[in-house]
């Protein structure tokens, strides 16, 4: 784009743009030649792929919780859900380095002077300015939610998923537009010379090679760094962006991994807690504690052969399953326990519903909220190890977990696992 | 290759460049079509929330473009007045890494999220794991960076020996 314009007269906005008062700072004072395009672009293939990991990640995470008509999500491995979300968990507090590093080796073209040049490239920069802040807000508020910490007034998954549609749009215009200068930057050497570095800069290119070389090494010597040239290398820069997202995903990555655990000193789960499985709801907070120890309590099944109703003793009548199943909750913890209860799937039997052929709606004792009930897709309903559960290791669910029942379904959401269950629908 | 007084790209044959435009513009349309999907969820759905995801996504670029950004910068130019340059990549990578670890800190330490009734929430002790992270880390960076200063040295003594 720019090379286009390069030399041919100022346009009118450029020429309103020069007359703005000029900073005591512009592009042309950054010398370093860490500012550099080639490693711009290759800091974005990383943030990119990063993004791109979020992305899909989310979008499956908001699809498995908000289902189209199209969508199926397997229910085997059982672990598929806790790995599809600790990436995107990890993934996301890894672009916290990348992101910063990108910006700082590109923060000179914010101070480009004139600031606008057309129309054009003007578009360009809201693009920019778009990119950016959604990434921002995609990154603080996504490590905020994933420490339960909610500073901001809004409900946070349909914010997140729709930012996430603006942020993936934004990285592919700005592909768009970048694509001749990054497919320029990756064919070059990285650290080889400097010398097309400021190709689209209006206001002269004098200031290219600035202070950063060494005397007398004007040599374009490509990855070929054994001579004594001490110049600051970009690989090496770009080496260590990437361990510093490494650092950053191992500080949190034990809440997925359970060998990890002991390092992963920001995770804001240890993977401990009652029964040896975190908590993310309390019977406390849900404002269950009463009816969900109640001894009346029943389990209403709503089937096609009218309603059945379930003491706890009755459930303990069935046959028991047991099954080793991870909970994975969005904010990407994850634990795994072992289970004992009923099979949901005989359960629903009792009702009249044929197992497997419907969804089920699992309501719970909570009386507000939006995860007071969950709709159990029909693939999950009917298998063979998606359980009412009433134990936990062979003990009792303590109320934190559920009691009397909870739903424990392989590879899904934990926000969707309802816990103190009070009624099952089967749809019609 | 380009010399130092180009403008443009190499030039490449006229149907590579037509393809590559087409690209382009596939990615840009495409791209505003898929930011789209977004937009039209905050301006139907969401649209009281708005103003909040305005000023949770604009902040956040005020503070990094107008604060960080300035002093990362300030800390680069004394850094590269104060280390040799072999040093830099070491440093730069040390400081990204702090930069990751006091991100997601800020969240945890002092527990801002912390909810009464559920103590398995923000259950570590996240200051001194930081300061730990913290420590680890500018140790690996130091080391790291005497190593290459070592290195280089002996480069260049080998270049001037003639080896």
């Amino acid at each position: 784009m720019p090379a286009a314009t390069s030399g041919s007269p100022p346009g009118r906005l450029e020429s309103l743009a020069r007359r703005l008062p000029r900073p005591p700072v512009t592009e042309a004072d950054f010398t370093s030649r860490l500012h550099d395009e080639r490693l711009a672009a290759r800091l974005g293939l990383w943030l990119g792929a990063a993004f791109g990991i979020c992305f899909v990640t989310g979008v499956l995470s908001s699809m498995i919780q908000q289902p189209p008509g199209w969508f199926v999500w397997p229910t085997r491995p059982v672990g598929l859900y806790r790995w599809t979300q600790g990436a995107h968990i990890v993934t996301g507090v890894a672009t916290v380095p990348l992101l910063l590093a990108k910006l700082w080796t590109v923060y000179p073209r914010l101070l480009t002077w004139p600031p606008v040049t057309s129309v054009v490239h003007a578009l360009e920069r809201v693009g920019v300015l778009v990119l950016v802040a959604a990434a921002f807000f995609q990154v603080v508020t996504g490590i905020q939610n994933a420490a339960s910490w909610y500073p901001w007034g809004f409900f946070f998954p349909p914010v997140h998923n729709a930012m996430a549609w603006v942020l993936a749009g934004a990285l592919l215009v700005h592909v768009g537009v970048k694509l001749p200068v990054t497919r320029r930057a990756l064919r070059a050497p990285l650290d080889g010379d400097d010398s097309h570095r400021d190709d689209d800069r209006h206001d002269g290119g004098d200031q290219d090679d600035g202070g950063d070389r060494d005397d007398g090494d004007n040599r374009d010597d490509g990855d070929n760094r054994d001579d004594g040239d001490d110049r600051p290398s970009r690989r090496a820069v770009l080496v260590g962006a990437v361990a510093a997202a490494g650092v950053a995903a191992l500080a949190v990555a034990g809440q997925t991994v359970p060998w990890l655990r002991s390092v992963a000193v920001l995770a804001a789960r240890s993977g401990e807690g009652p029964q040896g499985l975190p908590v993310n709801k309390s019977a406390v907070s849900a404002g269950v504690v009463a009816a969900a120890s109640d001894p009346a309590w029943r389990l209403v099944v709503a089937g096609p052969d009218g309603d059945v109703v379930l003491s706890r003793d009755d459930l303990l009548a069935l046959e028991q399953q047991t099954a080793d199943l991870p909970i994975a909750c969005v904010q990407g913890w994850s634990a795994t326990a072992t289970w004992t209860g009923p099979r949901l799937r005989d359960v629903v039997a009792l009702a009249g519903a044929r197992p497997g052929a419907a969804d089920v709606r699992v309501v719970s004792l909570q009386q507000r909220g939006g995860y007071r009930a969950s709709t159990l897709p029909a693939l999950h309903a009917g298998d063979d190890l998606t359980l009412l559960a009433l134990r936990i290791g062979g003990d009792d669910l303590v109320l934190d977990h559920g009691y009397p029942c909870r739903l424990i379904a392989p590879s899904r959401p934990g926000a969707t696992q309802t816990k103190w269950v009070s009624r099952l629908e089967v749809a019609a | 290759m380009t010399g130092p007084g180009d403008p443009a790209p190499a030039p490449a044959p006229a149907r590579a460049q037509e393809a590559e435009r087409r690209w382009q513009l596939a990615l840009v349309v495409g791209g505003v079509l898929v930011a789209g999907v977004g937009a039209k969820a905050l301006l139907t759905d969401l649209r009281d929330e708005v103003l909040d995801v305005a000023i949770w996504s604009l902040a956040p670029v005020a503070v990094h473009d107008a604060l960080l950004a300035p002093l990362a910068v300030a800390g680069a130019w004394l850094a590269a007045r104060v280390l040799p340059r072999p040093a830099w990549p070491a440093v730069v990578g040390g400081a990204l890494a702090s930069a990751g670890l006091l991100a997601v800190g800020a969240t945890v330490v002092g527990r801002p999220g912390a909810q009464e009734s559920v103590p398995s929430l923000l259950d570590r002790s996240y200051g001194t794991g930081l300061v730990v992270a913290l420590l680890v880390v500018w140790t690996v960076t130091a080391a790291l960076a005497v190593v290459a200063v070592v290195r280089a040295r002996r480069r260049r003594t080998g270049t001037a020996t003639g080896t």
